[in-house]
């Protein structure tokens, strides 16, 4: 169970984020959505653990992830960022295979490689150098490497996972998503795309300046009406989701 | 009869013949070295420092802070005769030297009570008692050396002609200059012959040109280390100041090797005093 | 006979923890290490065998008598002891900063050093009868050892003080203060070296070119291999953490590694490292830059192959420079180590750095 109470984070003198309150239980999957620079990425570092909120409580099963020592840290949470380190010199498995560094003396580490790289497709890629994949395959590692950290009911927190994907493999991401979710792990997912939020998400939490503006449902929050004012312009909602109109 | 003259290259040090072959001396000293070829008794060098130039024929063997223990111990030394440093001489001479039974000598060079030290010191240091002859000679020389040097030393008449003197060395052009301050050897030099020097602090002081024009000399030796346009920059620079260029590379390595320089340091100041007195 | 000792003592530990790390190694890597082995055994060959007439001229091979064999075995021990130390020290460097062009010198350590030595020498040279008796002993203790090491150490705990921002270690911020405090170092021992009789200055440079010592002192290298094998012993217990932490710093911190405890470690393993080599041998160029990019080449980028090969790779390249200089005669005596560490090194700086361009389009950090 995540909780965030009230929870405020400065840069400075720049609030980024301004008493957001939410929760949600584990089996789920909660998409954050908002506007560039509306505090998505500093939220979810914020739920990683990798800051301390400048006021207000953020926790994790009752923990406060900011204060568990990295080690501990690494087998509650597992992190996407959302401009990973991408000039790496290992080959692709080996890269993969840092995720389990914090469970290494465990002995099912291979198991969980292999099947993160199974789920994500990389099978064929695994003795490449991971500075010579493409923009798309460079990204489906980094996710693999944090399905491999993932303990089963832990958090999954991705940083806008899919931007460089193409529609299939979007696809196969967004189903070992609701997968993990369903085995018993919160997801928490920053997306730029709206297309798919009411196909993924079960949860939408919706950012606009650093506040909260609005939190439930994908089709209780997401009114075309709303959309259209943050984002100035038009969308229509179909059965597989919402859609840009452009007029030209 | 031992007598090599002031500041020649000896013969190739093998060619040591019935000269005194069981002395073999490494100098880890540019002054001490210039010191041994002066006195003649540069064949019996057998090692030396790369800034030893006076005697270029004979091998290197490193400095006393990067020495080159194979090369020290393949020229077989007898003697070995350092400048001690101020932090210390290195452990490891003092083992090899423990190991082979190599004497050791040091000399301080510093002021000019040092050099004159040295004149008085060395030829008993680097004599062999067996040669007939060799001690005396080399003796012999150095008493030479020694009045030579003092006499170059005399005051001399009608100085304050000359002002107040700079003796600087002058590297490459529009670099700063060094001058010799009180204390230095050049200084005592200038102090003994009644010069003034310009320079009343002590050390080796970088000058630049706005240095140079306050310290306003009356007259100024430039030790130039090789041909470049420095006259000519000092004269546009201290218009007034009588200049004076000197060829003496040796006046850096004191020791004995540097009456030749001396007695041109000297000749150049009475010239300068003459030319003062003469003057407007 | 104890320096047969250390170096047994050095090659065992060595072994032991290599062998336990190995069972983690690839075919690759145990294939690679193993010729760097045989180019460290190949450069001390070569360092034994080769010999130079003083007298003469010229270059001569063979097996030495007995009393030159002690002075190349000595130089032999010198270099492998200090080389290996810089060698896993710029690996740490180059880990620790994310910059493949990370190395010793570049956080001022060897400045520090050489001031640390300078201004030793000048306090002492000023007090003149002054001195007191533990001043003495403070400068002349184990070859100057200990007022070099207080000034790298020192550059250290400074550089160390200035590299932080916003409370964290930055690597940008790091290597400009190393570069500035270098720069400072360089400016005071200049300083101090203007007030010394020209004809010392001369010697003093000379020393600052490095040297290899054909009779180190005993308790300097004694000192010097017990350091690195702490380093090396800490070093490969952290070759994991070292691969996640080339990532970046959030990502490293998700994946379970303690960035701040990690950076403390390496950088007081890495700096003792290259105080205690500029105590055996002076502030030596580049063999902490190319060793690791060298290992890198043979063995690739996991650091548990990594450590071990860097160590080899530094002290293979020491070694060799030692050994080329021996055979090079140009009438000057023989070349400082600094010379043709600069000449070999200098040449694969660039080639780094052309390569490291091409690739990724912009220095990652």
């Amino acid at each position: 169970m995540l909780t965030l109470d009230s929870v405020s984070f400065q840069y400075g003198h720049r609030h980024a984020l301004r008493a957001i309150t939410a929760s949600s239980d584990a089996q789920k999957v909660v998409a954050l959505v908002g506007r560039n620079g509306s505090g998505k990425s500093t939220l979810l570092r914020l739920i990683a653990g990798l800051a301390v909120p400048t006021s207000g409580s953020l926790r994790w099963r009752g923990s406060v992830l900011s204060a568990l020592a990295p080690a501990r840290r690494a087998l509650e949470v597992a992190y996407v960022a959302q401009r990973p380190s991408l000039s790496i010199d290992l080959m692709a498995r080996e890269m993969i295979s840092l995720g389990r560094f914090a469970s290494r003396s465990r002995l099912d580490g291979a198991v969980r490689i292999d099947r993160a790289i199974e789920q994500m497709g990389l099978e064929g890629l695994r003795d490449r150098a991971f500075h010579e994949l493409s923009a798309g395959e460079q990204q489906r590692c980094v996710v693999a490497r944090a399905l491999a950290q993932h303990e089963t009911n832990g958090l999954l927190a991705l940083d806008e996972p899919f931007s460089n994907l193409d529609p299939g493999e979007l696809v196969r991401v967004f189903t070992v998503i609701r997968q993990r979710a369903k085995e018993g792990a919160l997801v928490v997912i920053a997306l730029h795309d709206l297309s798919f939020v009411d196909q993924v998400a079960d949860t939408v939490w919706w950012l606009e300046h650093g506040s909260a503006l609005a939190m439930g449902a994908p089709s209780d929050v997401l009114t075309t009406a709303r959309l259209k004012e943050i984002f100035k312009c038009d969308f229509v909602r179909g059965p597989q989701g919402l859609t840009i109109e452009i007029r030209l | 009869m031992v007598c090599g003259g002031c500041g020649h290259e000896p013969s190739s040090p093998t060619a040591a013949g019935n000269r005194a072959t069981n002395i073999r001396i490494v100098s880890l000293s540019p002054g001490v070295t210039s010191s041994i070829t002066a006195l003649g008794a540069g064949d019996r060098l057998v090692g030396r420092t790369p800034w030893c130039q006076s005697a270029s024929a004979v091998p290197i063997v490193g400095t006393l802070l990067d020495l080159d223990a194979e090369a020290l111990v393949a020229v077989h030394p007898t003697l070995v005769i350092l400048q001690p440093p101020a932090q210390g001489e290195p452990a490891a001479l003092g083992r090899l030297v423990a190991q082979h039974g190599w004497r050791v000598e040091r000399f301080r060079i510093d002021s000019l009570a040092d050099v004159l030290a040295v004149i008085d010191r060395l030829p008993a240091v680097i004599c062999d008692p067996l040669t007939p002859g060799d001690c005396d000679g080399i003796t012999a020389r150095a008493v030479e050396i020694r009045q030579s040097m003092l006499s170059a030393l005399d005051p001399i008449v009608g100085a304050s002609g000359a002002g107040r003197t700079l003796v600087a060395l002058v590297g490459s052009e529009g670099a700063d200059v060094m001058g010799f301050g009180e204390g230095s050897y050049i200084g005592d030099a200038l102090a003994r012959m009644g010069i003034a020097n310009a320079l009343t602090r002590s050390g080796y002081p970088a000058l630049g040109a706005e240095d140079l024009v306050k310290l306003a000399p009356d007259t100024v030796i430039i030790i130039a280390s090789r041909p470049s346009g420095a006259s000519e920059q000092m004269r546009s620079i201290l218009g007034k100041s009588t200049i004076v260029r000197i060829e003496a590379p040796e006046l850096l390595q004191p020791g004995a090797g540097m009456i030749s320089g001396l007695i041109q340091l000297r000749a150049a100041l009475i010239d300068a005093c003459a030319h003062q007195t003469i003057g407007p | 006979m104890t320096s047969m000792t250390n170096m047994t003592t050095m090659t065992t530990m060595t072994t032991m923890t290599t062998m336990t790390t190995m069972t983690s190694m690839s075919k690759r890597s145990i294939i690679g290490i193993a010729l760097l082995v045989a180019l460290v055994l190949a450069a001390v060959i070569a360092r034994l065998l080769i010999g130079r007439d003083p007298i003469a001229g010229g270059i001569n091979f063979g097996w030495p008598v007995a009393e030159i064999l002690v002075l190349r075995f000595g130089a032999v021990q010198s270099a492998l002891v200090a080389g290996a130390s810089l060698g896993l020290s710029g690996l740490l460097l180059q880990a620790l900063l994310r910059n493949p062009l990370a190395s010793p010198f570049i956080l001022g350590l060897s400045a520090g050093a050489g001031l640390g030595a300078t201004a030793a020498l000048w306090i002492l040279t000023a007090s003149g009868a002054a001195a007191a008796p533990w001043m003495l002993i403070a400068v002349r203790g184990a070859d100057g050892v200990i007022p070099g090491t207080i000034g790298s150490l020192g550059v250290l705990i400074l550089v160390y003080a200035l590299g932080r921002r916003g409370g964290r270690l930055d690597p940008l911020t790091l290597v400009l203060a190393g570069t500035v405090v270098a720069t400072l170092c360089g400016a005071c021992i200049l300083l101090v070296q203007s007030l010394m009789p020209p004809a010392s200055r001369g010697d003093s440079w000379m020393w600052f070119m490095g040297q290899v010592p054909e009779m180190p002192s005993r308790g300097t290298l004694f000192t010097a291999i017990m350091v690195l094998s702490i380093a090396f012993a800490a070093s490969v217990r952290s070759a994991a953490a070292l691969d996640v932490a080339s990532t970046s710093d959030d990502e490293a911190e998700s994946l379970g590694v303690s960035l701040r405890t990690l950076r403390v470690m390496l950088f007081v393993c890495a700096g003792t490292l290259a105080s205690a080599s500029v105590a055996l041998c002076g502030p030596i160029a580049f063999v902490g830059f190319v060793a690791p990019h060298i290992a890198r080449v043979v063995l690739g980028a996991r650091h548990t192959a990594l450590v071990p090969a860097s160590l080899l790779a530094g002290a293979a390249v020491l070694v060799w420079a030692d050994a080329i200089r021996q055979s090079i005669d140009i009438g000057a005596g023989r070349l400082p180590i600094g010379v043709l560490t600069a000449l070999i090194g200098g040449p694969i700086f660039l080639i780094v750095l052309r390569s490291g361009r091409s690739r990724s389009g912009e220095w990652r950090c």
